[in-house]
């Protein structure tokens, strides 16, 4: 179990392997989708899917705030961007990310427009209040970890009298797609590995649908390999009791009520759109948010003009499967040829968080590093 | 970016506007915790949205640190092994650590230099030639 010996406590994680060897029901299949893109990038880089049994299969969801994002919003976001004397600033992770043929805001950013790379909104306001003279534009993405963030930041812009500043808003919420993804007639899942920081914003209780109304249990969970393994244990295990319930893994940061000012927040700033293009998944009904009546003067997609063209994705590209999880990045046609880090066509090979990337960059190497029999190898 | 980082707030610097500044493996920058609250010497907690206090936080106090904004108090130890684990992530801690060390904006072109030679080959990217694009693929065609 060499991988094992990188985790926070190796002895507590050979344990949690015996367990969950202990748990599987040999007879029978267990998908688990893990929802994150966090979990999934701890999934490859630790190597976690070699020390399961094989009777267990993880599932990436759409839980990558970057790769969920379609072709048309990006090509509004450069069509905004490219406006005269404007100045546009976004999150790294999205410069990359491919729009219609290929472009991105790095290449527009190379053909002359003033895109410029931002840690926090915070830090895009403030170019707003140090160049009163320019409209500044702040490409927002993120689930509700990150919404609250933006929604602190108009807030402060509408305390200052900011005018020149504007958010194109492209934050999404969670819940939605993971209905879509349990409406989906191709999937059969078993459980769910819940998101961690998503939750501490939003708690535990928006899941409990997914036990009740769909009959699959759902274990909010950490980022560490030791989290993703015991939550791994704590599925089996509801399983196993015949139990189907929201449990939070997560204690340490994740509370049941979540925090329930940033929520306040959310519904003071934005309201929730009718529908929302995800990449690979189609529309959304209510899945993401736009900014509100009362803070509508900061709405980049009333400030300017939006094309808003739908744009299909390439069709070489199959990140919608997975994204829904019905193929693996390996068996998508383009994976590591036509499509790598370097020279991505869809947005899973983009974030380091995405499924394909994930896998580019850490899972072709442990599929042949590790031994067959995990469990064979001695205990420290 | 959907990496959670952990810093100990080493200092307010405006308590009315919520700004701290936080300790991030050594580096420091300036955050906010108005979402989480500000606890006064006298124990009152203030924050520029209503909060109910129970997460307020104060200087040395370890914080999960989002975009700029605290979103959970931690405890120290929790804290540690969070940065231990987030180290053996590599890359995209490396990329996190280089956007919150950055004092305002960053430069796309110069944070990606290694990934845009293709883009402007002489580095003179505003004013450069026209985009030239890998012939590898049909992937990024470009708008030229």
């Amino acid at each position: 179990m060499r991988f094992v010996d990188e985790f926070r406590d190796p002895a507590a994680a050979r344990r949690l392997v015996r367990t969950i060897d202990s748990l599987v029901d040999e007879d029978r299949r267990y998908q688990f989708m893990e929802v994150c893109g966090g979990h999934t990038h701890t999934i490859y880089r630790h190597g976690i899917e070699q020390l399961l049994p094989d009777q267990i299969e993880l599932v990436h969801g759409p839980g990558c705030p970057v790769c969920v994002i379609p072709m048309g919003r990006v090509d509004d976001a450069i069509h905004v961007a490219e406006h005269e004397g404007l100045i546009f600033t976004s999150f790294g992770d999205m410069m990359r990310v491919p729009g219609s043929e290929g472009d991105n805001l790095l290449a527009a950013k190379a053909r002359g427009a003033d895109v410029r790379m931002v840690y926090s909104p915070l830090d895009a306001l403030q170019v707003a209040l140090d160049e009163p003279d320019r409209e500044v534009v702040f490409f927002a993405v993120g689930f509700e970890t990150t919404a609250p963030s933006t929604a602190v930041t108009l807030l402060k812009a509408q305390a200052l009298g900011v005018r020149n500043f504007s958010v194109f808003c492209n934050h999404v919420t969670i819940v939605p797609p993971l209905r879509a993804i349990l409406e989906s007639p191709d999937l059969r899942l078993d459980g769910f590995i819940g998101p961690g920081h998503v939750s501490t914003v939003i708690g535990n209780r928006p899941y409990r649908f997914v036990p009740r109304d769909y009959g699959k249990p759902l274990v909010t969970a950490g980022f560490e390999p030791l989290d993703v393994l015991q939550s791994i244990e704590m599925l089996l295990r509801q399983l196993r009791e015949g139990r189907c319930e929201v449990e939070n893994q997560y204690t340490r940061i994740v509370r049941d009520e979540g925090n329930p000012q940033a929520l306040a927040i959310l519904a003071r700033v934005f309201s929730l759109r009718p529908h929302f293009e995800w990449r690979g998944m189609g529309f959304i009904s209510q899945s993401a948010l736009q900014i509100g009546e009362d803070f509508a003067t900061f709405d980049a997609e009333r400030r300017y003009e939006v094309p808003g063209v739908r744009v299909a994705d390439p069709k070489s590209c199959q990140c919608g499967e997975v994204l829904k999880g019905v193929i693996k990045p390996w068996e998508c046609k383009v994976f590591g040829t036509a499509c790598t880090p370097e020279t991505p066509i869809g947005t899973c090979m983009v974030s380091s968080e995405g499924a394909c990337a994930a896998y580019y960059n850490f899972g072709r190497l442990r599929h042949a590093a590790v031994p067959d029999d995990v469990t064979a190898l001695p205990v420290a | 970016m959907c990496l959670g980082i952990p810093g100990r707030i080493v200092e307010i610097v405006d308590p009315g506007q919520q700004r701290a500044i936080a300790d991030v493996d050594g580096v420091r920058r300036e955050i906010s915790v108005s979402l989480l609250g500000l606890r006064q010497p006298d124990g009152s907690v203030t924050s520029t949205i209503e909060v109910d206090g129970s997460d307020a936080v104060t200087v040395d106090d370890w914080v999960l640190i989002h975009v700029g904004f605290a979103m959970s108090r931690i405890d120290e130890d929790e804290a540690a092994a969070t940065l231990a684990a987030l180290r053996a992530y590599g890359d995209p801690y490396q990329q996190e650590m280089e956007e919150y060390a950055a004092d305002g904006t960053m430069d796309p072109l110069r944070m990606f230099a290694d990934e845009v030679e293709w883009l402007a080959p002489d580095g003179a990217a505003a004013s450069g030639p026209e985009p030239t694009m890998p012939d590898t693929h049909e992937a990024p065609a470009g708008r030229s």
